[in-house]
């Protein structure tokens, strides 16, 4: 806080200086404190952040450091300021417990459910901004089905969307309702473009470790290497529809030298599997991961990479709009209630 | 710096004051209060890059992270200084004379008046009542026996007493009155 912005209300000097020496000292902690962030940064390797990730889960389970210090360390090296994290994902789903690995019948088929999607994204923090690039079937105006490109990107409150499959070539901007989290299951890019993991896996671990939702559960092998993994339980609201939220088992797995995510694997335990049994079970392998210094140049990397001029159209934020059914429904089923005890009382009568 | 999540340069410019007066008020101290406050800030500051929303909720959010202050200092019995002491944060002493300036802006000595002329005002049953209860802090059953009334009744004393002093220590009168 410095004496050209700080604006005391006039009182006695006394009185005055003490605020200011507070407003000093907390300005010298805001500048200490991303000090620390760019210094963390310059000695990051890709895999630091999942290391503060495992050093937390670690230090709560042994207890030997107050949680609080643990989440602010995994919290700094999982949203780092001033850097761009790049990850890309090849996710497969599968039905575990079930007669067939793969998910079986036509609409499986033409859905593209048991084809591997690659996904790139970058992501940046305060601001959080972000950028997911993939690929998703769309029906061809032939009447087949080919994988055509997508692209999410959220800053500033809201979500666009630029889906080059369709026939039109446009932006829609959903705005993120209030209370609803840019990174969690619930933003509008998410059905589309992301499965099990939300839209910032690397957030959403920050999150299950701030909720203590992750332990550690030892060691593992992925494709013939050693992995730490980490377990948890994913909660989350019912994408579709009003309901309980759902419970799912996860798995995070990561380098053990250098922490760098591995492979995330979620079970959605209930999830409609167009009829197949067994748990639809999504597993992503991490296949590049790296943190990049903000520039202008890698800043460009949050933002959607259009072609031509789309239109930019205005969209609807499903989120609120279900929530906005649901309060219609209650409204309704509370008038129905008192209508048929007003009548019952009528009879009464 | 500071400019990032909410802008806490503006809240600290805007809320420091405000805020420090609002503790002083609720605890009766001034040393105690500006350890609130400073944690109060040091939180805010620490978890900024969690929250969303627009000025007045970052105002709203700033009294939340000190109402959880107080709760705490109430339920322990001592402020907390955790968030400071993470982020190497020293808060400044208070001379007597800024002390002596705090409580007078908190309108402190007005309501302490207040809750004296209150307290005059009480039964001499509600005011033992208010004593042991408030000051002795005993349980509603351990004062019904030491007045020699049901609990009821020591519930229903201690309520009408805390009623009259509430009606007294109109912190809201006291502040227009100073300022008028």
């Amino acid at each position: 806080m410095t004496d050209a912005t700080y604006q005391a209300e006039p009182q006695g000097d006394e009185y005055e200086r003490f605020l200011e020496q507070m407003g000093a000292q907390l300005d010298q902690a805001a500048s200490r404190r991303a000090s620390q962030l760019r210094r963390r940064r310059r000695v990051a390797t890709g895999g630091i952040a999942l290391c503060a990730v495992v050093a937390g889960v670690a230090l709560v389970i042994g207890g030997s450091t107050g949680r609080v210090d643990v989440v602010a360390q995994a919290e700094a090296a999982l949203a780092p300021t001033g850097q761009v994290l790049r990850l890309v994902t090849v996710s497969q789903l599968e039905m575990r417990g079930g007669t067939h690995a793969e998910i079986t019948g036509s609409e499986a088929e033409s859905l593209g459910w048991n084809k591997p999607r690659t996904a790139e994204q970058w992501s940046g923090s305060d601001p959080t901004r972000w950028r997911i690039a993939t690929t998703i079937p769309t029906a061809t105006s032939a009447g087949s089905v080919a994988a055509a490109p997508i692209q999410c990107a959220y800053s500033a409150g809201s979500e666009e969307t630029y889906d080059q499959g369709l026939q039109t070539n446009e932006v829609v901007i959903v705005p993120v309702s209030r209370g609803q989290d840019e990174s969690s299951q619930e933003s509008p890019c998410t059905t589309q473009v992301s499965g099990g993991l939300g839209t910032q896996p690397v957030a959403h671990i920050r999150t299950m470790l701030e909720s203590g939702a992750l332990k550690a559960a030892g060691t593992a092998t992925v494709n013939g290497h050693e992995v730490l993994r980490l377990t948890g339980q994913e909660t989350r609201p019912q994408v579709s529809g009003a309901g309980p939220a759902a419970s799912w088992p996860a798995e995070y797995d990561v380098n053990p030298e250098t922490y760098a995510p591995v492979r995330f694997t979620v079970e959605m335990v209930g999830a409609n599997a167009l009829g197949n049994a067994g748990t639809l079970t999504e597993v992503t392998e991490v296949t590049g991961y790296e943190v990049l210094p903000l520039t202008e140049a890698t800043a460009g990397l949050l933002s959607l990479r259009t072609t031509g001029n789309p239109v930019i159209r205005h969209g609807v934020n499903q989120y609120e709009k279900r929530r906005e059914a649901e309060a219609a429904s209650r409204e309704s089923a509370t008038n129905s209630a008192t209508a048929a005890r007003s009548l019952a009382q009528r009879r009464t009568h | 710096m500071l400019n990032q999540g909410p802008d806490l340069k503006t809240l600290y410019a805007e809320q420091g004051d405000d805020l420090l007066r609002f503790l002083v008020r609720r605890t009766g101290d001034a040393e105690i209060a500006a350890d609130l406050w400073g944690e109060t800030f040091a939180q805010a500051l620490a978890s900024r890059g969690r929250f969303r929303g627009n000025h007045e909720q970052a105002i709203a959010w700033l009294y939340t992270i000190a109402h959880r202050q107080l709760s705490r200092y109430y339920r322990r019995g001592k402020a907390e200084c955790r968030a400071m002491q993470r982020l190497g944060m020293e808060r400044p002493p208070i001379s007597a004379e800024t002390e002596a300036q705090l409580v007078k802006r908190a309108g402190l000595d007005e309501m302490r008046s207040a809750i004296a002329a209150g307290v005059a005002m009480l039964s001499d049953d509600a005011r033992e009542a208010i004593m042991l209860r408030v000051v002795e802090e005993l349980p509603y059953s351990d004062l019904a026996s030491r007045l020699a009334i049901s609990e009821q009744a020591a519930r229903l004393r201690v309520s009408r007493g805390m009623k009259i002093l509430a009606r007294a220590v109109d912190v809201q009168t006291i502040k227009e009155a100073r300022e008028a």
